[in-house]
């Protein structure tokens, strides 16, 4: 009998919380209401800062336009793009999404979830502040911006470089070889904290070695390559990159750095904040160039567009004009979020220019790559990333990592269309 | 049960072996929640530090929010596990007729293929059925979703316990003129005690982690349910692995009340099953 | 029922539908030309599939003999003894309501180059082991971390089913004479066979279609040494949606099972039948 009580006592329990969610679990209300106010759709997976730059910025927004709400909605970033994907399927995509660009820009706009924004970007009047690779395109047509970046540059634990005798902190990469052999001959610091996951981390984090030289996703082939991945090996050979690395994310490789126990760090902006509570003294560089080619790194970060189901292009274009492409917004995003916008005048002001610290990472935004226009862009990174972390582990000679890399990024490449 | 004294001792001593195999991680999980993220940063598995209560105060309302999201969830979703999943077990193992079990056993071989689709694979096509019945983004499709996924694994689980149930019961009932439904209620369900609340047990803390269903088919911008919330704190950028570790241990705790609730029933179930 | 079935069955449809078309980002939405076996031809022919299948089946025997052995052995120890069960058990309870992300992240700094584990290794003059990053251990680190998070579920059931074993019978043996572990072989393990075959099903099962753990630990590599099936399928669909690739995968990893099912299902049958 007791038995009995204690399952009907759950299935009332569980009937009662049925009826008690449908009020507690409802969707933000969206569209217009009765009062003539209008609320947006705006999904996004940002944390800490980055989510009160954002907030901010949609006060500000409001308090301009009493007639429109912002509604923000939090999604989780490893599931965003599936669930942009199922929801445009049904026709509920959302009016305003940020995305992981440089992963999933080709997805989301093959299956249609961006708003084409070509004449609003070209009929924007300060589109002359942005280099052009801020808008994103795809056979000629804008879809998304880039207007503020998160990119990687090397950081120096400068009692490290002091204790070694490194006089100043390496610019190209064989400095950062001899800087290494010093560390590593002292014995008192660990040489480089990197990522080197088999993902599009570790995929990131090497491409700069190449990228001064001209070499891509779209050319990666040649002797270049292959020395790049001996060189690779040649820092596991001697030890300077732990094996760990092989499956560091960038957040792992931060944490080591963090430890105080390195000497050198390849890691990005957002973490800036960070190194100035660490306790100890820091300096920052750009990436180190490869002889003989620039210092060049991809951009990264998040990307803002339209979505194209929206009922309301205009008033979501003016909130990516207020928060994303004016000055205001573009200096909020550097002093509240850490990230480094490439807006002209904003990054050559004091602010950022004039910030020791900062300036090479304005330097490396001004001086970007491009990414290619390819459906499978995506697997291209993730086969370098697997090379890249095959070397490292041991796994792969510095050979075969290069030539395995080489295959499998033309075979992604000719499966996206060939198209760069 | 009867265990020889020498061997007790043994026992003891594995038990408590086992215990520390998930105690020593448990720890780590428990100090990092007491430090600060610079903390965990600078020295992620020192002993000594100067713990601080500032994460927890930091996470408290949120995790709040997240379990009551959860339990809402996990409740409506064992309970009715549970009162389609007992039927059918019963169902699929106790059977009269040859063709039943024909069709019982390619029941269950289908069952345990449709274990087998990748869970994230199976968002795009659920997304458009539950459109198609209007309950995408709400609780009731959520929680139709989750009754797909583990339905299947409660009958699989259930089937030995209800095999396990003499036969010379159901003989005796039958002499006494029960009905089946009779049966069932008197006779099925008290002796799958045991069954029911270890089913119940597994299916309550599956569907309170299931997370990739939860943050597809809630609706938008709803307080997550506490898996969703434990995954947005590690992100490209960064990882608060103390506010993750504190939002664990808060939230784990509904479930250890759950446990030990679930396991003084248990134990008089096991009683009573004794007396009859 | 019905409608739980139909919904059920599916996605499975939809999965097989996938595996033979060309679906990518631009077709999720709208209609799938359809290929016949290519994709099978490609996933079949690519050696990196092979290798996934050999250490799918790695791990599936590591977890199948900890799950079963080690499970029988910890759920009889936890039957027996009074408190230091119940303590026991709760810690067990408590460390499976950790997601795989928690539980996954702690084993990530626990295992590190410089991690806990090798500062105790330290202590008993043993040199560091790279568990997660040298590519000849990775996969069975991972594997032991997972077989490490699944036994309290098979604990659970072990003794859910030990303690339905009716006490008679127990107490029969005994007064015949036999001991203890006699006991347990000859009469409880015969009476335990089907929630062991349960238990073998759902551990194979499991080691086929789960990757949380290694998407927190490893993300498949170090390079590519611990690319399971459910690993390779998930990166695949997911880093740029190609859905039929993935599916194929999918698809490919269930007939495999379907092999470890066949002695099951027969099983089923001659219970019925007996």
């Amino acid at each position: 009998m007791r038995r009995r009580t204690a399952l009907q006592g759950a299935a009332v329990t569980s009937l009662l919380s049925l009826g008690s969610s449908s009020c507690a679990l409802q969707s933000a209300p969206a569209g217009t209401d009765s009062n003539g106010v209008t609320t947006l759709r705006m999904w996004h997976y940002y944390q800490d800062q980055q989510k009160t730059w954002l907030e901010d910025e949609v006060r500000r927004f409001e308090a301009k336009h009493p007639k429109t709400r912002i509604a923000l909605i939090d999604v989780v970033g490893d599931q965003q793009a599936q669930k942009l994907l199922a929801s445009v399927s049904i026709g509920n995509g959302p009016d305003l999404l940020m995305n992981n660009i440089v992963v999933d820009f080709p997805v989301l706009r093959a299956a249609g979830v961006l708003k084409d924004i070509t004449e609003q970007w070209e009929s924007f009047q300060d589109n002359d502040q942005f280099p052009e690779a801020t808008a994103w395109r795809n056979e000629g047509r804008v879809f998304n911006l880039l207007p503020y970046t998160n990119l990687i540059g090397m950081y120096a634990h400068s009692d490290a470089l002091a204790d070694s005798g490194v006089e100043t902190v390496p610019s190209t990469l064989s400095e950062l070889e001899s800087a290494m052999q010093k560390v590593s001959e002292k014995g008192a610091f660990e040489p480089l904290a990197m990522a080197g996951s088999p993902d599009v981390e570790g995929a990131w984090l090497f491409a700069p070695q190449l990228l001064g030289l001209g070499i891509d996703y779209c050319n990666f082939h040649g002797a270049a390559v292959e020395d790049a991945f001996r060189r690779l090996a040649r820092w596991r050979d001697k030890g300077w990159l732990p094996q760990a690395t092989a499956t560091w994310s960038q957040t792992d490789a931060w944490q080591q750095f963090m430890t105080g126990r390195y000497a050198f760090a390849l890691n990005g902006n957002w973490n800036l904040g960070n190194a100035r509570d660490s306790g100890f003294a820091i300096q920052t560089a750009r990436y180190p160039a490869s002889d003989g080619g620039k210092s060049k790194v991809y951009p990264g970060g998040e990307g803002i567009a339209i979505g194209a189901q929206t009922k309301y292009p205009d008033l979501a274009w003016s909130f990516i004009e207020s928060a994303f492409l004016s000055a205001p917004g573009a200096r909020a995003v550097n002093t509240v979020a850490g990230s480094i916008p490439v807006r002209a005048d904003v990054a050559s002001s004091d602010q950022l220019a004039g910030d020791a610290d900062v300036a090479p990472f304005v330097e490396a935004a001004r001086h970007q790559a491009r990414w290619p226009d390819n459906e499978r862009t995506a697997d291209m990174q993730r086969a370098l990333g697997e090379a890249v972390s095959g070397v490292i582990s041991g796994q792969l000679s510095g050979d075969e990592g290069a030539s395995s890399a080489v295959n499998e990024i033309a075979a992604a490449r000719a499966d996206g269309g060939g198209s760069c | 049960m009867i265990t020889p004294r020498p061997l007790k001792r043994v026992f003891t001593v594995l038990a408590a072996t086992l215990g520390l195999a998930y105690l020593l991680p448990l720890v780590w999980v428990i100090l990092t929640a007491f430090k600060t993220n610079n903390a965990v940063l600078k020295n992620p598995n020192s002993i000594f530090f100067r713990p601080t209560l500032e994460t927890f105060r930091a996470v408290i309302n949120d995790g709040f929010g997240a379990i009551l999201t959860s339990l809402q969830i996990t409740i409506s979703v064992t309970a009715l596990v549970l009162a389609i999943g007992v039927p059918a077990a019963y169902a699929l193992s106790r059977h009269a007729h040859p063709l039943w079990n024909r069709v019982a056993t390619i029941g269950l071989a289908l069952l345990l293929i449709l274990q087998m689709v990748p869970q994230p694979m199976t968002v795009i096509p659920l997304f458009s059925v539950l459109a198609n019945w209007h309950v995408i983004g709400t609780l009731p499709g959520l929680i139709l979703a989750d009754l797909a996924l583990l339905l299947p694994y409660a009958i699989i689980v259930l089937r030995p316990f209800v095999l396990a149930i003499p036969n010379v019961l159901y003989e005796a009932a039958r002499i006494d003129g029960a009905s089946s439904v009779q049966t069932f209620f008197r006779l099925t369900i008290p002796m799958l005690a045991n069954g029911i609340f270890t089913v119940g047990a597994i299916i309550f803390i599956t569907a309170w982690g299931e997370f990739v269903y939860a943050i597809n088919f809630l609706p938008e911008g709803t307080v997550l349910p506490v898996s969703g919330l434990l995954a947005q704190q590690n992100s490209q950028y960064s990882a608060n692995w103390n506010t993750l570790m504190a939002l664990a241990v808060l939230t784990a705790l509904p479930l250890l009340i759950v446990f030990l609730f679930a396991q003084r029933r248990l134990v008089n179930g096991l009683s009573l099953g004794a007396v009859k | 029922m019905v409608i739980l079935a139909a919904f059920a069955l599916w996605p499975l449809f939809v999965l097989v539908q996938m595996s033979l078309s060309e679906v990518g980002p631009a077709e999720i939405v709208g209609n799938w030309s359809f290929v016949g076996l290519r994709n099978f031809v490609d996933v079949l022919g690519d050696f990196e599939t092979w290798k996934a299948i050999l250490r799918t089946i790695g791990l599936c025997a590591i977890l199948v003999i900890s799950n079963l052995v080690l499970g029988f052995i910890a759920a009889t120890v936890l039957s027996t003894t009074g408190r230091t069960a119940s303590a026991v058990l709760g810690i067990l309870v408590f460390v499976w309501a950790l997601p795989p992300l928690v539980s996954g992240s702690v084993w990530r700094f626990l295992l590190d180059d410089t991690g806990t584990l090798n500062a105790i290794l330290g202590l008993l003059g043993i040199s560091p082991v790279n568990w997660l990053s040298d590519p000849a251990l990775a996969l069975w680190s991972v594997s032991a971390v997972v077989a490490w998070a699944s036994l309290p579920f098979s604990i659970l059931i072990m003794r859910g089913g030990l303690l339905a074993v009716n006490p008679e019978l127990i107490e029969a043996a005994a007064i015949d004479g036999a001991g203890f572990w006699t006991t347990r072989w000859r009469i409880i393990l015969p009476l335990m066979r089907p929630t062991l075959w349960i238990l073998a099903v759902i551990t194979v099962l499991y080691a086929f279609r789960s990757f949380d753990f290694f998407y927190v630990m490893t993300q498949g590599g170090p390079g590519t040494s611990t690319n399971t099936l459910p690993v390779l399928s998930y990166y695949t669909a997911f880093t740029n949606f190609d859905m039929s690739t993935g599916a194929t995968i999918a698809v490919v990893s269930m007939v495999v099972v379907l092999a470890f099912a066949v002695p099951y299902v027969r099983t089923i049958k001659n219970e019925e039948t007996s």
